[in-house]
């Protein structure tokens, strides 16, 4: 498939500079209503934890890390970003079924099979899992949060997630294209 | 007006939760109608919308970002 015809399918959606003029607006109001910005690897931290917890509870306990967010007066997943990441969810689904695309498909390129995207999918998510802790955020938090609040590290982090993009595209593109 | 807010004490605290289902609701609906549910669009995507994401998110804040991110262009 050609790029034009990756175009002419995504028209479907809307146009992508008011997509992320409305992003933005949407991460203003964040900000102006709550003083946070946006998140989703906050939310996956409270469910791991949650689920560490449950698993073995003294071995959360005495974790210098999940004890951080373990107390006897507040769950872990009684957090802003956990209702957030629900809500997320639920706006898109909202999305696709107003527009008719709710489908379960595997999407991916004609030179792979579903088996093998899923298995990308996978390491991609398990990868960016890993960056997400190291940057302290993912490209919700860190990068658009954090630039719209012009904060260094949110620049550095958008820099770094679309230059290591760029790098590694080329010996990945079979993947996807 | 002035913000934020919640922290502000302008809303109660009891809506942040709520508030936050909300939120979500409209960022989980923008990205799925720009086409980031769709893997092979959202190649694309993520080019163009963040560029915009950063104008809108900038400026509005009285800030400005100085450079621009152009995918296939």
């Amino acid at each position: 498939m050609t790029t034009s015809n990756i175009i002419d399918r995504s028209k479907r959606y809307t146009n992508p500079y008011l997509s992320g003029f409305l992003l933005g607006m949407v991460l203003l109001a964040t900000f102006y209503i709550t003083g946070r910005g946006l998140g989703a690897s906050g939310a996956l931290k409270s469910a791991v934890v949650t689920t560490v917890a449950a698993v073995s509870e003294s071995h959360a306990a005495g974790s210098d890390y999940y004890s951080k967010f373990i107390s006897d007066d507040k769950h872990p997943m009684n957090n802003w970003l956990v209702f957030q990441v629900i809500g997320v969810l639920a706006g898109a689904f909202l999305s696709g079924a107003f527009a008719g695309r709710l489908k379960l498909k595997v999407e991916h390129s004609p030179k792979i099979t579903s088996r093998t995207r899923l298995i990308m999918a996978g390491i991609g998510g398990i990868l960016f899992g890993i960056g997400s802790q190291l940057g302290r955020g993912c490209t919700s938090g860190t990068a658009l949060s954090g630039m719209a609040s012009m904060a260094l590290a949110g620049f550095i982090a958008l820099l770094a997630i679309f230059g290591g993009g760029y790098l590694f595209a080329y010996f990945f593109r079979k993947f996807w294209i | 007006m002035t913000g934020p807010l919640i922290p502000m004490g302008i809303i109660g605290q009891g809506w942040d939760l709520v508030i936050a289902l909300l939120i979500g609701m409209a960022f989980g609906y923008v990205l799925e109608s720009a086409g980031f549910s769709s893997s092979r669009c959202f190649l694309w995507l993520r080019f163009y919308c963040l560029t915009c994401v950063l104008y809108s998110s900038n400026n509005c804040h009285g800030g400005f970002a100085v450079f621009r991110l152009y995918g296939m262009d």
